[in-house]
């Protein structure tokens, strides 16, 4: 009997470790935009809002031209927290709310920090973010407040 | 079942003047020249990073206890689904061109037969223009209606904590313009200012009770204009909208205006969202008068799990020969709730339960037990409890 429950207790807790969502460690993030960008920093709530498309310039002039990392990236999971104050899955369902009522599309979503470094590099207006060790050469780093 | 002519009348023949064919020859031109001119100079590649698609699914079982409701029936159905599937073209940076296909299925509610397999929701060309530090739209063909908190995403599951918003609210109608919508969103320093204005026609689709079983009707509503207004106040999310329409009713027998207006109130703080809207429907050579009102709640339990309330209150002023003599039928009441758990972002199970009471049904109920010149005797309310599990995705 007692086998037969610690079998049952490792089976579950295999189970547990598989199939059960993990929590991810929090992962830090930077704010990259291109070179041209005359923006050195924003508050949250700017670069929510371009983020978000409810603003499509930034503060100070210039078309912004936003990109995110997957849905699934924890990079991405600690900037929807930090900007935009909400999940990452709250974040989603925005956008099918704003694609769905014909209002707007998400921004592009590139599938790691290099693409993300390389289309910001080469989009004038283009605003990213990446993991905070990536390296950001060619681009500009925007300090978020 | 029996469909009520639309209404259409021959439009009498009309000449152009210079100036009008004129304008029309220019259009022509520059349909054509475009056309000529864009596309052909496209390669595929460049065709396919101009394309987006979306998708969404909302497929539902559902059964009912006592009376078929909303198309659920006794013995239960699966048939009950809602599919949309969207395709963007991106003409310019401004210009686009929008095209949405609607599968509905209404399980074994009389309104099912008035559906076709699949529809154009929408097609429309949209152009986002700029003034000052206000964005705004121009969208042409036939269009989604900015009319309360959900209508636009009416049919999009993971966006609704229940397989679809208040039925009794947003009614089985209204869910597409055919005319032109010019919108307008102006922050002003933390609020935000959005304003809708549009005209066209639209269809109202219904079952009507009568002596001999229930009716679907389809009336086409035409010249139908109004304005939807939004204030988004940076203060938990709140949201406060308002929405008034006329509308020209006509059928082979009769011809009135209605009007339909929606006032709305939203607000999402910390893990909940409370939402509240009333919805009036009068006028009509003005036997018709119908209010409802919803409030709805939803807490995040977990980050992957939901739990929603609903309440829903719809009254129904009735009509009567007999001069001065006027009654309110509680035509439904209904309470519902919901646990909704996250699978992966974008796609959500649910599992709904309804209690329900009223005269609304899929079934003829008894509405008037007995009527004399001093006033009117309603038979009592009849109820039943309803279920809906389902699986909602998009992406």
């Amino acid at each position: 009997m007692r086998a037969l429950v610690t079998r049952l207790i490792l089976t579950l807790a295999c189970i547990g470790v598989v199939v059960l969502p993990r929590t991810t460690m929090a992962q830090g993030f930077k704010v990259v935009a291109h070179p041209d960008v005359a923006a050195g920093e924003l508050t949250t709530a700017a670069a929510s809002n371009i983020f978000l498309k409810k603003d499509r310039k930034f503060p100070g002039g210039g078309e912004a031209n936003a990109v995110d990392l997957p849905a699934s990236s924890p990079v991405r999971d600690a900037f929807s927290k930090a900007v935009h104050g909400r999940s990452t899955s709250a974040v989603v369902t925005y956008w099918q709310q704003q694609v769905f009522s014909g209002k707007d599309t998400p921004p592009a979503t590139k599938p790691s920090d290099d693409a993300i470094i390389a289309f910001v590099k080469g989009t004038p207006g283009a605003i990213g973010y990446v993991s905070e060790g990536a390296a950001t050469d060619g681009v500009k780093v925007v300090k978020i407040k | 079942m029996s469909r009520e002519p639309r209404g259409h009348v021959a439009a009498p023949f009309v000449r152009a003047s210079p100036f009008e064919m004129q304008a029309l020859r220019i259009v022509r031109v520059a349909v054509v020249a475009t056309s000529l001119l864009a596309v052909p100079a496209l390669s595929a590649q460049e065709i396919a990073d101009r394309m987006t698609w979306h998708a969404s699914l909302n497929a539902g079982y559902g059964r009912s206890s006592d009376l078929p409701t909303l198309g659920i029936p006794l013995k239960g159905t699966s048939d009950y689904r809602i599919f949309t599937l969207q395709t963007r073209y991106k003409l310019t940076d401004r210009d686009e061109f929008v095209g949405q296909l609607l599968n509905r299925r209404f399980g074994a509610s009389p309104l099912a037969g008035a559906l076709n397999d699949v529809v154009a929701q929408w097609a429309y060309w949209n152009h986002r223009f700029d003034i000052g530090n206000a964005t705004g739209n121009f969208k042409a063909g036939r269009t989604p209606l900015p009319r309360g908190l959900l209508n636009e995403v009416r049919y999009i599951g993971t966006v609704q904590p229940f397989f679809r918003p208040s039925m009794e609210a947003y009614s089985d109608a209204f869910d597409a313009l055919d005319g032109a919508t010019i919108s307008l969103r102006k922050p002003l320093g933390g609020f935000a200012v959005e304003a809708h204005g549009f005209f066209g026609g639209s269809d109202w689709r219904s079952v009507v009770t009568t002596s001999t079983g229930q009716d679907v009707r389809i009336q086409r509503m035409e010249n139908y204009y109004g304005s939807q207004l939004y204030l988004d106040v940076p203060f938990a999310n709140i949201r406060l909208g308002a929405h008034a329409a006329r509308m020209e009713v006509r059928t082979a027998t009769t011809r009135g205006m209605m009007t339909n207006t929606f006032v709305s109130a939203q607000s999402q703080f910390s893990r909940f969202t409370v939402r509240a809207e009333q919805s009036n429907l009068n006028g009509f050579t003005p036997s018709r008068d119908n209010h409802h009102k919803y409030v709805q709640g939803i807490a995040q339990v977990t980050d992957k799990l939901q739990l929603a309330g609903e309440h829903t209150i719809s009254r129904s002023r009735l009509f009567f020969t007999t001069p001065g003599l006027r009654a309110v039928l509680p035509s439904v009441t209904s309470s519902g709730a919901a646990a909704i758990y996250e699978l992966a972002p974008g796609t959500k199970i649910k599992f709904e339960h309804h209690w329900r009471a009223g005269y609304v049904y899929d079934a003829n109920v008894s509405t008037i037990r007995s009527q004399s010149t001093s006033g009117v005797v309603f038979a009592p309310e009849r109820s039943t409890r309803y279920w809906i599990a389902s699986l909602a995705t998009a992406f």
